[in-house]
């Protein structure tokens, strides 16, 4: 029996890769010297050391084909490609936002050294930041649900720890438990989104959810709205009749597409939430005050800015909507 | 039984480039294989290989963050840092 474990059409996933090395390289290192006078030299640099490795990475998405061949050149046409059995997606939303991301966390990371250098904070901080970052780019990159709330988990718990982590302060501490409660709401909201989202589709991959809105393809450039010939609606899905046989003879449950409505909308008020977007917004003010200043300077822009290029690439591949 | 299933759609997955994974498994006829440990295996280490990873990179993180916020250093001799009483900067 032989099987191909990784299907890899291109390794786009070259950051975060890179990322993940440094992080436990850096982790391990620091580990080792921490309780030694190396390890005061060593925290004076770290905050510059993980901007150059941010800088770094942001030459590695420029490097990539698909993205000099395409925004370089000026050439608007949005190829599309996955790679990682179609769990990492690759589209020009995708690689702007990553080097966005990563070029802000470079100068982020640029801005906080002096704290470093004062020793106010540890080094568990900072490397909770860049485990924080490498979360980000997972968002900007991944082209199945799972891999999305796992990455959107891994920057909320980074989160937990940073608004708590000045440990004597029970103002930072409140901020903590205040936001792991609203995280864990939202959390639990987004996965019930993708539960409903599967109980329709019986897919994970965002690859698979463009034929079920094939009928409104539309063209920005020539405002023509593309009517496929054949109307494809739930009926026409290949499992449909494994589908009613499942739930018994009752069809009324599919008769109307609203449990996959159901399930955009609780995905909707998850990411509303986790963006303090009205009417959303109340919790941001108690945790934006009482946390550290580098958790708030980190996590107001970086998390809005990632979780609003996530929306944008969901619905232009939900839609199928094709820039020519 | 539910191992033929996995193996089947693997195989024409990576073998058919048209073959896109949009169908449904009806599970409750497969209920009797459900506690076959090999098929997870196959399924968590080949498909959902990425997944798994950052499963173990969220679980380092709650490891740093526990022993960071449990960590109680209870001083009991005086002592001195020489490096930081002879350098200029710190």
């Amino acid at each position: 029996m032989i099987i191909n474990i990784l299907s890899l059409n291109s390794f786009s996933v070259y950051a975060e890769y890179f990322i993940v090395v440094s992080i436990i390289y850096v982790l391990i290192l620091f580990i080792l010297v921490v309780n030694n006078i190396q390890g005061l030299f060593f925290q004076n640099v770290i905050s510059e050391a993980f901007a150059i490795i941010l800088l770094s990475s942001c030459l590695l998405i420029l490097n990539e084909n698909q993205f000099f061949f395409n925004v370089l050149n000026q050439q608007l046409k949005n190829k599309l490609f996955y790679s990682l059995n179609t769990h990492s997606l690759y589209d020009n939303v995708s690689a702007i936002s990553k080097f966005i991301l990563c070029f802000c966390s470079f100068i982020f990371f640029i801005i906080i050294s002096e704290f470093f250098k004062k020793s106010l904070l540890t080094f568990e901080f900072i490397i909770l930041l860049f485990f924080a970052v490498l979360g980000l780019i997972f968002i900007c990159s991944s082209g199945d649900f799972i891999l999305i709330f796992l990455s959107i988990e891994l920057v909320s718990l980074v989160s937990y720890l940073i608004t708590g982590f000045r440990k004597k302060s029970i103002r930072s501490i409140e901020s903590s438990i205040k936001y792991l409660v609203i995280g864990a709401i939202s959390s639990s909201l987004f996965v019930l989104g993708i539960s409903f989202i599967y109980l329709f589709t019986g897919s994970f991959l965002i690859s698979d959810y463009t034929i079920l809105f094939l009928d409104l393809t539309y063209s920005f450039f020539t405002k023509k709205l593309l009517v496929a010939d054949i109307l494809i609606n739930y009926k026409f899905l290949p499992a449909f009749e494994n589908i009613v046989n499942a739930f018994g003879s009752n069809k009324n449950i599919f008769s109307n597409s609203f449990l996959i409505e159901i399930g955009l909308f609780l995905i909707l008020i998850s990411v509303f939430l986790k963006l303090s977007l009205a009417p959303f917004h109340l919790w941001s003010l108690d945790i934006y005050e009482n946390a550290p200043i580098i958790a708030t300077f980190f996590l107001v822009p970086l998390l809005s800015l990632v979780l609003l290029f996530f929306y944008l690439e969901f619905l232009f591949h939900l839609y199928n909507i094709i820039i020519i | 039984m539910l191992l033929d299933h996995i193996v089947i759609n693997l195989k024409t997955y990576y073998d058919n480039e048209y073959y896109t994974s949009n169908f449904y498994i009806n599970w409750v006829n497969l209920q009797n294989s459900i506690y076959e440990v090999e098929s997870y295996s196959l399924i968590l280490y080949s498909f959902f290989v990425l997944q798994f990873l950052l499963v173990g990179l969220i679980l380092l993180v709650v490891l740093i963050g526990a022993v960071y916020f449990i960590n109680f250093h209870v001083k009991t001799n005086k002592s001195q840092i020489t490096v930081k009483q002879v350098a200029c900067n710190f």
